[in-house]
């Protein structure tokens, strides 16, 4: 039991390992916080460069990234009042008027150690959490996989908000895209239309470049042609004070706990962790009238809930291979890519992978705090790069990220083609996520389905005697239901 | 019509079922131990896209968008010259890269394609997107070029395109 904890322990710290993440960490923070360039992009641009790698090692990389990029997201959201990315949304709402005090450089430093210390909270319920749900999932058979995955593909409601027949759409093309290539069950050629580059299918890295980074380049470039600028506020001398963080241990841990339970729940998001962590830290002070005011308090809440978010999305995408938001729902392309099948088994299969991951994201955090810290000072200057000079490399990036898994120039086309489909469904606010998910999912979800009926001689009680699989499928109804409801609710307020 | 985009996304897509349903009509209906067959999913997935593109185009022409879809016409003009670059960039790496493929002595050893077509790419982008200095333009395209062609070929032993 020992020897697999010991040796992914020992994998996650050997040298390739920790320079693998800490190059993850330092290009997540500069991802993070450059408006433009997100956490997804970055996870899906680093993928290709990983493929080559030891398991371990390429985790470490991407996990590296994945925490470096959410915390990155405070700088730009304090010094320049635009969030780095979707999860420091929250963090505008007190990190500006910090810096407008001349408070910028206390507001970063506790940025960095709340993202600190929720994710390491979230890392220790990952370690706890984890192994014991992949257990309870052992006895899974077809009907419940088929239902966790229906159950993952709820996610789509709630990220497609405000947008829910788009978001529907855009599932169903992620559908429908997946079924290209051999049937899984009777080993028949669907929807290729006789190109013999599509047999196999569409490759997944070369669609995530194309819809998370190719798409999000050619978004920016608008910025560019309109002269959008940004203006960083300049760093102030005074530091974070020991009373500083002793007076907010509690509202630390609250977060934390928030950011981390709505982690493991699919379907709910990072900016829904942040503003209700911000909502109970001010609910909870004993100065609620300062907040929104540039208030230390605040910060600590939304950025050790917006960090406490990556271990508790973790759980889920490690135990039953579904993912708990967008970049996870990209590792969970990472892990197969690596030959990894997400859930219970891989805790039998691959414990050494499995404790290495979990030690790689310990690490992750570890580093992004010392990376943190010592950035905090040069912070306005990442800011400073101009995009019209990013963006063309990015695409170079772009280039470099589809050829690298199969080294087909047929994949540089589909980078092409996806990233002008994303960029185009950005446009008509399809969102893009949902077709990425369902890209994903949909193979778990049409095997196990059709082998459940195979097992059963075509019997469909056999998705409904299981309480596991009326559980999943009931949440599923419940969630799908929810949201056309919101969605309606929202359209009468909207004619009101 | 109160929105076109969505009116037209919603025809295209129906345009996007019907190629979808041509290409599904030729697999088997059912397999010997199931009910649904290959085509099984594929089909249910382009009739609940039909019918949800329907709506679409139905939404479209009751309810007007919150905001405008598109940006105006001078930066979609720039946006389309960008992509129209990097399908040329493309069609250089994979052009170039068979030129150089069918050499018997090629100018390069390995990356050639990918660093000629990556410097007059960067060359021509960068103005595009307002950087009109020449000398920022040279410096920035050819020491990008420089860096990932060592980064990606040579340390992270990448193979290029």
């Amino acid at each position: 039991m020992l020897t697999p904890i010991l040796d992914g322990i020992l994998s996650a710290l050997s040298l390739n390992a920790i320079l693998a993440n800490l190059m993850g960490v330092v290009l997540g923070i500069i991802f993070g916080a450059l408006p433009g360039l997100t956490a997804a992009m970055g996870v899906a641009l680093l993928i290709p460069l990983t493929f080559g790698m030891p398991s371990v090692e390429a985790f470490s990389a991407l996990l590296g990234m994945y925490c470096g990029a959410i915390y990155g997201g405070c700088i730009t959201a304090i010094l320049v009042g635009t969030p780095g990315t979707v999860s420091a949304a929250a963090t505008m709402l007190e990190g500006p008027a910090l810096t407008a005090k001349g408070e910028s450089r206390k507001a970063l430093d506790m940025a960095t150690v709340a993202s600190f210390i929720g994710g390491i909270f979230s890392a220790l319920a990952l370690v706890s959490v984890a192994p014991l749900l992949a257990r309870a999932a052992m006895s899974f058979s077809a009907p419940e996989y088929f239902a966790v995955a229906v159950f993952g593909l709820t996610i789509v409601a709630s990220l497609s908000q405000g947008q829910l027949i788009k978001g529907l759409i855009s599932a169903c093309l992620g559908l429908f895209f997946a079924t290209i290539g051999l049937d899984p069950v009777t080993g028949d050629m669907r929807n290729t239309f006789d190109m013999p580059d599509l047999f196999n299918g569409l490759a997944l890295v070369p669609v995530l470049v194309g819809l998370f980074a190719m798409s999000q380049v050619l978004n920016t470039v608008e910025d560019v042609i309109r002269g959008v600028q940004l203006k960083s506020g300049a760093i102030s001398k005074q530091g974070l004070t020991l009373r500083d963080l002793t007076s907010n241990a509690f509202n630390f841990l609250r977060s934390s706990v928030i950011g981390t339970a709505i982690g493991i729940i699919p379907a709910t998001g990072v900016s829904a962790a942040t503003f209700f962590a911000y909502s109970e830290a001010r609910r909870h002070s004993k100065t609620p009238q300062l907040f929104g005011k540039g208030c230390l308090e605040g910060i600590a809440a939304t950025e050790s809930s917006n960090n406490a978010v990556c271990g508790g999305a973790l759980i889920p995408l490690l135990t039953l291979g579904v993912p708990g938001d967008i970049v996870t729902a990209i590792m969970l392309g990472a892990l197969m890519i690596q030959g990894l099948t997400p859930g219970p088994l891989l805790f039998i299969e691959h414990p050494v992978t499995v404790y290495g991951i979990f030690a790689a994201f310990i690490i992750a955090n570890v580093l992004m705090l010392v990376c943190g810290l010592a950035a905090v000072r040069g912070a306005n200057k990442i800011t400073a790069i101009p995009s019209g000079v990013l963006m063309p490399i990015v695409v170079t990036l772009c280039v470099i990220g589809g050829f690298a898994v199969n080294n087909s120039t047929f994949d540089l086309l589909i980078v092409a083609v996806f990233g002008v489909l994303g960029y185009l469904m950005l446009k008509c606010r399809f969102p893009l996520p949902p077709l990425l998910l369902a890209m994903i999912l949909e193979p778990i979800a049409e095997a196990n389905f059709r082998r459940a009926l195979s097992i059963s001689h075509n019997d469909y009680a056999i998705f409904y005697t299981s309480p596991v699989v009326l559980v999943m499928l009931g949440l599923s109804a419940l969630v799908l239901i929810k949201s056309f409801y919101d969605e309606y609710k929202a359209a009468k307020k909207a004619e009101a | 019509m109160k929105s076109p985009t969505d009116v037209v996304s919603g025809l295209l897509l129906l345009v996007f079922c019907a190629i979808g349903f041509s290409s599904v009509a030729e697999l088997p209906a059912g397999g010997t131990l199931e009910n649904i067959g290959p085509a099984g999913v594929p089909k249910a997935v382009l009739i609940l896209l039909s019918f949800l593109s329907a709506v679409l185009i139905v939404k479209g022409f009751v309810r007007a968008p919150a905001r405008p879809y598109w940006p105006d016409r001078r930066v979609l003009k720039k946006v389309g010259a960008f992509v129209g670059l990097f399908f040329l960039y493309l069609a250089g790496v994979i052009g170039l890269g068979d030129v150089f493929a069918h050499m018997e002595s090629p100018p390069f050893a390995w990356g050639g394609a990918f660093g000629v077509s990556t410097f007059f790419f960067l060359c021509l982008a960068l103005p595009l997107l307002g950087r009109r200095k020449p000398l920022e333009v040279f410096l920035v395209a050819s020491l990008t070029t420089v860096c990932l062609l060592v980064a990606f070929g040579w340390f992270f032993q990448v193979m290029l395109p």
